[in-house]
């Protein structure tokens, strides 16, 4: 059964390169509702959709991104945001609010299709943009990470390629994955609480990537 | 003493003279309360009960000034107010004493005194602080003397034996007025010292800068200008112009050393990916971290070989920028270039050089500590 989605931006090109992508994905994604406003997010069809992606208006003083972020979160929505900002602030936020992913306009399409997959299966994906926003972090509320797991995500952040990492670090694209998804769980379980956190540290236990003691 | 100067900061030098004279303003208080009031204690008479009281009073509050300032170097505010009101108590306590007639033993001991501690008091405000404490002493006087039924020629007799106090009393708090200018004037000079100082500082720097930028480009700019000027060196060879890209981004870079922005190596990197972008590369950059001090050869360092691969490179590249908690990782990952890169030579800096596939990743770091 194909994954369904919602975008919200206010680029019809944007939206027609992410039905594109999608159309050529491995996995069925279809577009059920696409529009300029979040509230296509709120309104049939949109509303059933499994993913909404969402781009973020930050500068608007009236409609602050995080109120929009925090509702469809609390809603039990998984939001990807996708967006031109690349200030690692509003990364972190994000994360914090409780999205299943950020992603820059900059990173590449595979990103959001693999970011999209994985936030329909409440599984953790981490995009290079966002890895280096967690390896910059010096937030008092940030998780402890393992040395390992900081020069994974660092070099992820530097080269996008899990190949590359996997060969520099002597491990297997798989490991490196493993690294970043634990990461991304460990930020799951910071902050605030919120359902998609709680439905992708389950997820994360039923695969056993981590455990109980771990949290 | 922060009520020194109204409307402007006052100066170390200046808090730190009328800290001094208010010492000596105390001295002198409890000199005449000692020394020249000292008989209040020894002359029995009547109603010197309340004198005692009065004078037991004003030695106190001489005592708590005297703690206070070798304490806190000055006259909390809480203390003075309640030390005024003290005061203008005592000169109510003790007008009311004041016969309608004048006594063969003075019992006007009090006027100059409660001057002297109103001054030390006092003495940090503006002027007319202390021209108001010193009329509502007087107008207190007065107004008792004319409920007792003084004589006209008591009256006249008593204003000028206030005014022969309380005028000496003005004029040394006219002084404090001579302090400041004497502290503004010395403060303007020791900043005016202390400015030419630091200008004199920055162009030395600023020289040392230049010989050494001049010294960087004499061993790698000036022998390629003078290869292509003297026709030795072929300007359509390939290794010349990949020479002269790497120099044209040097140059750039070493323009805009110190341009004074938050980010300086995030700056740097900026015009090197411009220069980058002009000989056909397409650069996306990501900076992550919060940038702290990083010496100038350090960045230097961390920027000499990314700069290399960047303007060598016509292919899409990735630069990243990550700013760590004790370490600074610049990478780069593009299209291999034909020639090797330039190892860094001092400054700490590590080079890591990864090639795949006819791709180079290169990541220079720098640890703080």
């Amino acid at each position: 059964m194909a994954i369904t989605v919602t975008v919200v931006d206010d680029h019809p090109a944007i939206l027609s390169g992410v039905r594109v992508w999608y159309g050529e994905a491995d996995q069925p994604i279809r577009v059920v509702a696409a529009g300029t406003t979040v509230d296509v997010a709120w309104t049939s069809p949109g509303d059933e959709a499994d993913v909404v992606v969402l781009d973020l208006n930050v500068g608007d003083e009236r409609a602050p991104y995080q109120r929009a972020v925090r509702r469809l979160v609390d809603a039990g929505r998984k939001v990807i945001v996708y967006t031109m900002q690349d200030s690692e602030e509003v990364a972190l936020t994000c994360l914090d609010l409780g999205v299943s992913a950020f992603l820059t306009k900059s990173e590449g399409h595979e990103h959001l299709v693999a970011a999209t997959i994985a936030a329909a299966e409440n599984r953790p994906y981490l995009p290079p943009t966002l890895a280096g926003a967690i390896a910059g972090d010096r937030g008092p509320a940030h998780p402890r990470l393992s040395d390992r797991e900081r020069e994974v995500l660092t070099q992820w952040f530097q080269c996008e390629s899990k190949q590359l990492v996997a060969d520099r670090m002597n491990i297997t694209p798989r490991t490196v994955g493993t690294y970043l998804d634990r990461v991304r769980v460990k930020y799951a379980n910071a902050g605030r609480p919120a359902p998609t956190k709680a439905a992708l540290l389950a997820r994360a236990i039923q695969d056993g990537l981590v455990g109980l003691h771990d949290l | 003493m922060t009520d020194l100067a109204p409307g402007r900061p006052a100066s170390v030098i200046e808090r730190r003279l009328v800290a001094m004279t208010t010492v000596v303003l105390l001295a002198v208080a409890l000199t005449v309360q000692v020394g020249l009031n000292g008989h209040v204690l020894v002359v029995p008479e009547a109603g010197s009960r309340t004198e005692l009281i009065v004078y037991g009073v004003l030695a106190v509050l001489g005592g708590v000034c005297a703690v206070a300032l070798f304490v806190r170097g000055r006259i909390p505010g809480p203390l003075r107010w309640a030390g005024v009101a003290v005061l203008l108590c005592c000169s109510l306590v003790m007008s009311g004493l004041l016969p309608p007639h004048p006594m063969p033993v003075p019992n006007h001991w009090s006027i100059g005194l409660i001057g002297w501690y109103g001054l030390v008091l006092l003495y940090d405000l503006a002027i007319g602080w202390v021209v108001a404490f010193l009329l509502a002493h007087v107008a207190t006087l007065g107004v008792s003397m004319a409920a007792n039924g003084a004589t006209a020629v008591y009256v006249a007799d008593m204003g000028v034996t206030f005014v022969s106090v309380a005028g000496f009393q003005l004029g040394v708090a006219l002084s404090a007025r001579l302090l400041r200018r004497i502290a503004d004037d010395a403060f303007r000079t020791s900043r005016a010292a202390e400015e030419l100082r630091v200008r004199e500082e920055e162009a030395a720097a600023e020289a040392r800068n230049h010989e050494r930028r001049y010294a960087d480009l004499s061993t790698t700019t000036i022998p390629l200008l003078a290869g292509l000027a003297d026709g030795v060196l072929d300007p359509g060879a390939e290794a010349v112009r990949r020479r002269c890209a790497v120099e044209a981004a040097r140059m750039r870079r070493l323009l805009i050393e110190g341009d004074g922005v938050a980010d300086p190596l995030v700056h740097e990197l900026g015009a090197i990916i411009d220069v980058a972008e002009r000989h056909g590369a397409s650069v996306q950059l990501s900076v992550s971290g919060t940038p702290g001090e990083l010496p100038e050869d350090v960045r230097r360092e961390l920027l000499a070989p990314i700069s290399e691969a960047l303007v060598t490179t016509r292919s899409p590249a990735r630069v990243t920028v990550l700013h760590g908690p004790d370490q600074v990782r610049v990478s780069a990952r593009c299209a291999a270039p034909e020639l090797p890169i330039t190892q860094p030579g001092m400054g700490g800096v590590s080079l890591v050089e990864f090639v795949t596939d006819g791709q180079v990743w290169l990541e220079t770091a720098w640890r703080s500590r």
